[in-house]
């Protein structure tokens, strides 16, 4: 049971991994602002929440660690449950400052609703 | 007498004269030169007494970066210039500034290895006694009831130090709070924006998950912390909802008032705290009982917690201080761009 947290723990780790790499190509590869923003989140959310999980589930398989263990396996836990409440966050106020103030202009958009609601209420 | 006390005094007895000079000298161009001097002799005094990290931070801010920086001053001083020649000597010495600090930086590197190598195993003799008599339940005579031994230094064994450099950041805040308030027009007829329900929700949770960290920080036996960083973390959730709710933070209840008063208050309490021991036949800043002095030591304990006696409230009363003292700053910071312009037009800095 214990080895099967640590090796569980492991492929969260080697999961954040591979997600950072597609996250990082993605950020080179993708054309224009917002889809790279995209592309960031996944960075956040898969290569730093979730290996924050796996290192979690790890500490916890280390008994020889005694009762730090638990304060490892919180920490860790308690860092990824607020990096998966900020980087939404973060990610959705850069994107709307940036729509707001017009720096990025959403070229590539096939149909703008926001712009169409704005557009009548003002 | 040895050589390098030898040295010593020779730079004792010349700090002192050069400094009468620097004080003296009617051009300011040569009295920054035997400021910079003055400096020097310094370093070599830190040279003799063996503290390497010392002179170079001293070397690098002492001799090099304020030298820089007031001879900057004073070209823009005394020369009438337009405002782009101006503008091109600020970021020229600025970026010397840089350059040197950072060329120091490297050099660091490889003078005392800063980045390589792990830390030596052999413990010095300072870190094994604070190991050993910090939480030692069979000798009590030196001990301080902490199990994270670095909050009992700083508050047992180096109370003192702890306490100045605590008033001297207070002191710090209040003062700079002080002179920006005279600049400080009461931002309430300025139209602030704020951000959109999405953030100032999600950051109101995460702010409470903070401030269940910080008390974390401050409270739990195994996580390292202690007032200081508690408070830094405490910190970080005021910081948030100001910069989600830029427009009406001062309905969620920081106003500067309130954050300078709490400020004072802790840092007087903390003072009466530190001194009731002397008032009971103790010395000032003592926690646990000395069998040379009358005072029995704080006990506290609250139910099944039982608590470090002063160390805690010491510990909680910092945490505060430097919660509200950084709140402050933010509050500051975050002022809206009418007053920093203000401020600029003052300064004509521009």
């Amino acid at each position: 049971m214990i080895e099967v947290l640590g090796l569980l723990g492991l492929a969260l780790v080697v999961l954040g991994a591979i997600l950072d790499l597609i996250a990082a190509l993605g950020l080179v590869r993708l054309p224009d602002f917002y889809t790279r923003l995209h592309a960031a989140t996944i960075g956040a959310i898969g290569g730093a929440a979730v290996p924050l999980v796996g290192s979690a589930l790890i500490a916890l398989s280390l008994e020889e660690l005694g009762s730090v263990r638990l304060a490892i396996f919180g920490g860790s836990l308690f860092t990824s449950v607020v990096v998966t409440l900020v980087a939404p966050i973060a990610s959705h106020a850069v994107a709307r400052a940036a729509y707001r103030s017009g720096e990025v202009k959403p070229v590539r958009l096939l149909k703008d609703s926001l712009s169409e609601k704005r557009g009548e209420t003002t | 007498m040895r050589l390098d006390e030898i040295i010593m005094l020779y730079f004792l007895m010349v700090c002192p004269i050069v400094t009468l000079f620097t004080v003296i000298e009617k051009d300011v161009m040569k009295a920054i030169i035997k400021s910079s001097l003055q400096s020097l002799s310094l370093l070599m005094i830190l040279v003799t007494l063996q503290a390497p990290e010392l002179v170079l931070v001293y070397l690098s801010i002492g001799v090099g970066a304020y030298s820089i920086l007031f001879i900057s001053a004073l070209m823009v001083m005394r020369r009438h210039e337009s405002n782009e020649r101006r503008a091109k000597t600020f970021e020229l010495s600025t970026g010397v500034v840089l350059a040197l600090l950072t060329f120091l930086l490297i050099s660091a590197i490889f003078v005392y290895n800063v980045t390589g190598g792990s830390p030596s195993d052999e413990l010095k003799d300072l870190g094994s006694t604070y190991l050993r008599i910090a939480y030692n339940s069979t000798a009590k005579e030196w001990w301080s009831k902490e199990q994270r031994v670095v909050v009992s230094i700083l508050w047992d064994y180096r109370g003192v130090d702890t306490l100045f450099e605590l008033v001297v950041l207070s002191t710090a805040i209040v003062a700079s709070v002080a002179s920006f308030k005279l600049l400080w027009s009461r931002a309430d007829k300025i139209y602030r924006a704020e951000l959109s329900p999405i953030p100032k929700i999600g950051l109101k949770i995460v702010a409470a998950l903070v401030v269940v960290m910080s008390s974390a920080l401050l409270l739990s036996k195994f996580l390292p912390g202690g007032g200081f960083q508690s408070g830094i973390a405490l910190a970080v959730a005021p910081a948030m909802l100001m910069a989600a709710f830029s427009g009406v933070y001062e309905r969620l209840g920081f106003t500067e008032w309130r954050l300078t008063t709490a400020l004072v208050l802790c840092v007087t309490i903390l003072a009466i705290v530190a001194l009731i021991p002397i008032a009971l036949g103790g010395a000032a800043l003592q926690n646990q009982a000395k069998p040379w002095l009358d005072f029995k030591g704080f006990e506290l304990s609250w139910g099944p917690l039982h608590l470090t006696a002063s160390i805690k409230v010491f510990d909680i009363l910092e945490a505060v201080i430097v919660a509200s003292g950084f709140s402050l700053t933010f509050l500051f910071l975050l002022a809206p761009p009418e007053v920093t312009v203000a401020l600029k037009e003052k300064l004509r800095w521009k």
